[in-house]
């Protein structure tokens, strides 16, 4: 019973000078934890209002099991949102907030409180059921929130930044919370974050977006190991990129010419133009104190920086103009640091972790 | 650091003292054999004497009645405005904003004589009528920046939830906003209640002959000179201001310690 | 985060019943006491429709115009003397504490909520041949015959101080509430004496709160009728006096009316100085941070 945004437009202003999202296309599986992921005014809020019936399109369709929901209020989708900061209603109680909706549609007393109380201890916060708004934390205040929409029984839930205003600590802990929550009720959870790391780690497949355009959506190993746009490999984790041009096409690889050499790299279907990046994960990347062997995929610099974080040791590396990152993991306790600033390397890599996209034309 | 410099503190201290002076001077004439005359002996006459003159009894349920209506009048007006300009207030034409001004900056004695001429022109007759829709004329202005300020902090959000929660219009204003603006809605209605029980100017040009509010009356004693009577009816004023202050004061207080608590 | 769509949503019928109230109570009358102004009386006391500018070039006469000096004047000393003496007073109550700050507030308010025209009577039992000023001074043998301080400019000049002192304090205190304290500590930190500090971090920080609440004060004090009234007597007449003195006693509605488009004139006039002057010195804060 998935929910399906097809060619999903809308376009602020009279004239189309406000913002625009371009057509939006996904599928979102049922039980999935989808994360729309990007910086701000990228449009993902946009989304989920439409999805949440808060805005109106201007073009395209929204299905939920087959059931055009395009043009519904959003109480008729069945589908509830979680707002950024909660929007608790101040003048009721825990259990009042909680009980709105079911109030709403005249639900009899005895099965209010049975399904409150079931909502508050799914969150764990039963015993707060008395309390007033103001006498509560922000992270219970999420739960409240959380319990709030869920109480309906609704087939989806949206969450607007959910942990955005938790502090860091509590923020790392409702993530597990909320990943597990999904699993337990088995709705289809939508969230919407800018915070990479907080996508990953939640997500089942996420959304990537940037000014109004979706640009890749697929898990995160996918979003990370295979981007399809160096703005996507930009945005999760860290990048190194070489710019160059498409020089030679064997049946296995590419070449790429660049100032720094040329380099080869899998052919991985990807329709490719001139102008090329290859984008190199820094955890990919290795430091060698002599020129081996190998001749492919190697470029000689010096280091300039190194910082030693604990489970690993990021080195920073001059190539002529441009800098490379490199994280080399501390594997052995006792071993001794052979690599210092100043020092002349050789930076290598597999030609299979190497990826190679288009340079965009902005 | 934070201490104050001690001339200030003592401009401080005498302004206090010279603002109280001319109160405690009435309330001490008062109980004055002779209110002109600090040396002619303590009596309770002028007090007991204030409790058997109907003349200013009948000025006082006068006022107050006028306060209730038009507080109430200028509470819905000034609270529709405010819920309906709320979304557009950075966006209101300079017109409009003047317009919403114009009651609070224009003196009261222009707004009392236009008021005057607007009601003869029409042809309605001086009375209580019009001194209740006048004192709400110019008090609908004040309500309605009270009651923005009280919008302002209601979270936007929750109409938006409200309504994702399944509830209509009416009940989104019903259940969640209007619950939410209640002590907007109290102070808003109390200010109003203040500034009509306490004008004089306004009533004076709108009241024609028959009605007399307090403020009248006191204005038309004094006209006369002083009279016994009024100190006794200031003495009762002052106090019931005092105690109103601090009745407020002491709730205020013991909210605070109930959510320190 | 995301732009908003408000601009397309018409203005709900609510604000419509609020902005209809206004216009039918406060700009209608305004608009008739100014149409009025531009109008003549007969010489039988009847207003006849004859559009004429000769009320207005009748309050170009040496008493009106000496009226409008006085008001003017008089109402800029007091809102001058309420500044000075305000100062100190805000200054002390924003430096105080906890419960001391309450306290000094609430003291400052209670005269308030008693009736204005209580407090005028106050001024006036005060202040009269008979009052306690005189009596003290009588008594203790400083002076042979009464102080003439009732009825006379003095009289109206204590009664605006006395009035509006409040309501200049209010806007003093909260400007120098809203100062972070720590831009004190850092000015001390830097080398500034206690005067450095005063002059060069608190003034220019508060002046514009402080500048708009005197105006606050000085714009209502233009429109003074009841002060003067009461506590100045027939010689000691505001414009306001003038004016309502033209309606009742002389019966020149059209000229009585003319002066209140002066008054009104002179209001919107202080009215531009002030968003003139705001908009100078948003210009000058552009500049520093540019």
């Amino acid at each position: 019973m998935p929910l399906e945004l097809s060619g999903l437009t809308k376009t602020y202003g009279k004239d189309g000078s406000g913002f625009k999202l371009w057509p939006v296309d996904f599928t979102i599986e049922t039980g999935e934890f989808f994360c729309l992921l990007g910086p701000s005014g990228c449009g993902k809020t946009t989304v989920l209002r439409l999805i949440g019936g808060f805005e109106t399109p201007t073009g395209g369709k929204i299905t939920l099991n087959q059931k055009d929901i395009t043009r519904l209020p959003p109480h008729k989708r069945n589908l509830h949102t979680v707002f950024q900061r909660y929007a608790l209603f101040p003048h009721l109680s825990i259990f009042e907030n909680v009980a709105f909706s079911l109030r709403l549609k005249k639900v009899g007393r005895t099965e209010i409180n049975v399904r409150v109380l079931e909502a508050l201890r799914l969150v764990q916060i039963e015993d707060l059921k008395d309390r007033q708004t103001h006498q509560i934390s922000g992270g219970q205040a999420q739960r409240v929130a959380l319990a709030r929409a869920l109480v309906d029984r609704p087939e989806v839930l949206l969450l607007d930044e959910p942990l955005s205003a938790l502090d860091p600590e509590l923020r790392v802990k409702m993530r597990e919370e909320l990943k597990a929550l999904c699993k337990k009720v088995g709705l289809t959870f939508i969230m919407v974050t800018h915070d990479q790391e907080e996508a990953l780690q939640l997500s089942d497949r996420m959304a990537v977006m940037r000014e109004g355009q979706c640009l890749q959506v697929g898990t995160p190993k996918t979003i990370y190991e295979d981007p399809v746009d160096p703005f996507v490999a930009r945005f999760i984790g860290q990048v190194n990129e070489i710019n160059g041009e498409l020089f030679g096409d064997s049946p296995e690889t590419y070449s790429l010419q660049s100032p720094l050499g040329i380099f080869r790299v899998k052919k991985n279907g990807h329709a490719l133009t001139k102008r090329l990046n290859l984008i190199l994960r820094p955890e990919k990347m290795r430091l060698l104190r002599q020129r081996s062997q190998v001749q492919e995929n190697l470029i000689e610099g010096s280091i300039c920086d190194l910082t030693y974080l604990g489970s690993r040791t990021e080195y920073t590396v001059k190539v002529k103009d441009t800098t490379f990152k490199v994280f080399e993991q501390e594997l052995e306790r006792l071993k001794k640091r052979k690599l210092n600033v100043g020092d002349n390397v050789y930076l290598t890599w597999r030609t299979e972790d190497a990826i190679l996209l288009n340079t965009p034309h902005d | 650091m934070r201490r104050s410099n001690p001339w200030v503190a003592t401009v401080f201290f005498i302004a206090i003292f010279l603002l109280y002076t001319p109160l405690f001077y009435l309330v001490l004439q008062t109980f004055l054999n002779n209110p002109q005359d600090l040396n002619s002996g303590f009596t309770l006459r002028w007090l007991l004497k204030l409790f058997h003159s109907p003349a200013l009894w009948e000025p006082l349920m006068t006022s107050l009645e006028i306060g209730v209506l038009s507080a109430s009048l200028a509470v819905t007006v000034g609270t529709l405005g405010a819920l309906g300009l709320f979304e557009f207030t950075t966006l209101l034409p300079t017109a409009l904003q003047s317009l919403i001004m114009l009651p609070i900056l224009l003196p009261e004695v222009i707004t009392g004589l236009s008021l005057l001429l607007f009601f003869l022109l029409l042809r309605v007759e001086l009375g209580f009528a019009t001194v209740v829709v006048a004192h709400a004329s110019f008090s609908a202005s004040f309500v309605y920046f009270i009651m923005l300020e009280q919008l302002k902090k209601l979270d936007p959000q929750m109409a938006e939830a409200a309504q994702d929660l399944g509830a209509k219009p009416h009940q989104i204003f019903w259940k969640v906003t209007l619950p939410n603006i209640v002590p907007g809605i109290m102070g808003g209605w109390l200010l109003a209640f203040t500034l009509s029980f306490d004008d004089f100017l306004i009533s004076f040009f709108t009241s024609g002959a028959g009605l007399t509010t307090l403020p009248l009356k006191i204005y038309s004693l004094m006209r006369i000179g002083i009279t016994p009577e009024l100190n006794g009816l200031s003495f009762l004023m002052i106090c019931i201001s005092t105690f109103l202050v601090l009745l407020l004061v002491s709730k205020e207080q013991s909210r605070k310690w109930v959510l320190k608590g | 985060m995301e732009p908003q769509s408000k601009s397309s949503k018409p203005i709900p019928a609510t604000a419509l019943v609020f902005i209809g109230w206004l216009f039918l109570m406060t700009f209608l009358p305004f608009l008739i006491i100014l149409g009025m102004s531009f109008l003549e009386r007969t010489p039988l006391g009847t207003i006849s429709f004859h559009f004429s500018f000769d009320n207005y070039l009748r309050s170009f006469q040496y008493i009106y115009i000496k009226v409008l000096f006085k008001t003017v004047w008089l109402a800029f000393m007091a809102t001058v003397s309420c500044l000075l003496i305000g100062f100190p007073v805000a200054y002390h109550l924003a430096r105080s504490r906890g419960w001391m700050k309450q306290l000094g507030l609430i003291l400052l308010f209670i005269p308030f909520w008693t009736n204005f025209i209580l407090r005028i009577y106050g001024l006036v039992a005060l202040l009269g041949n008979h009052g306690l000023i005189n009596q003290l001074l009588m008594q203790l043998r400083l002076i042979h015959s009464p102080l003439e301080i009732l009825y006379t400019r003095t009289g109206v000049y204590v009664g605006l101080l006395y009035n509006y002192l409040p309501f200049l304090v209010v806007p003093i205190f909260s400007s120098l509430e809203k100062l972070d304290p720590s831009l004190r500590e850092a000015a001390f930190d830097l080398g500034a004496n206690r005067f450095q500090v005063f002059w060069k971090v608190v003034v220019p920080n508060i002046k514009e709160g402080v500048f708009i609440g005197s105006l606050f004060v000085f714009i209502p004090m233009l429109g003074e009728y009841v002060i003067p009234d009461l506590l100045g007597g027939a010689k000691e007449a505001f414009l306001g006096n003038v004016m309502v003195s033209q309606f009742f006693v002389m019966q020149d509605w059209p000229f009585g009316s003319a002066i209140a488009g002066i008054l009104s004139l002179l209001l919107l006039f202080t009215l531009w100085l002030q968003t003139r002057w705001s908009r100078f010195g948003n210009l000058k804060d552009g500049g520093n941070h540019a």
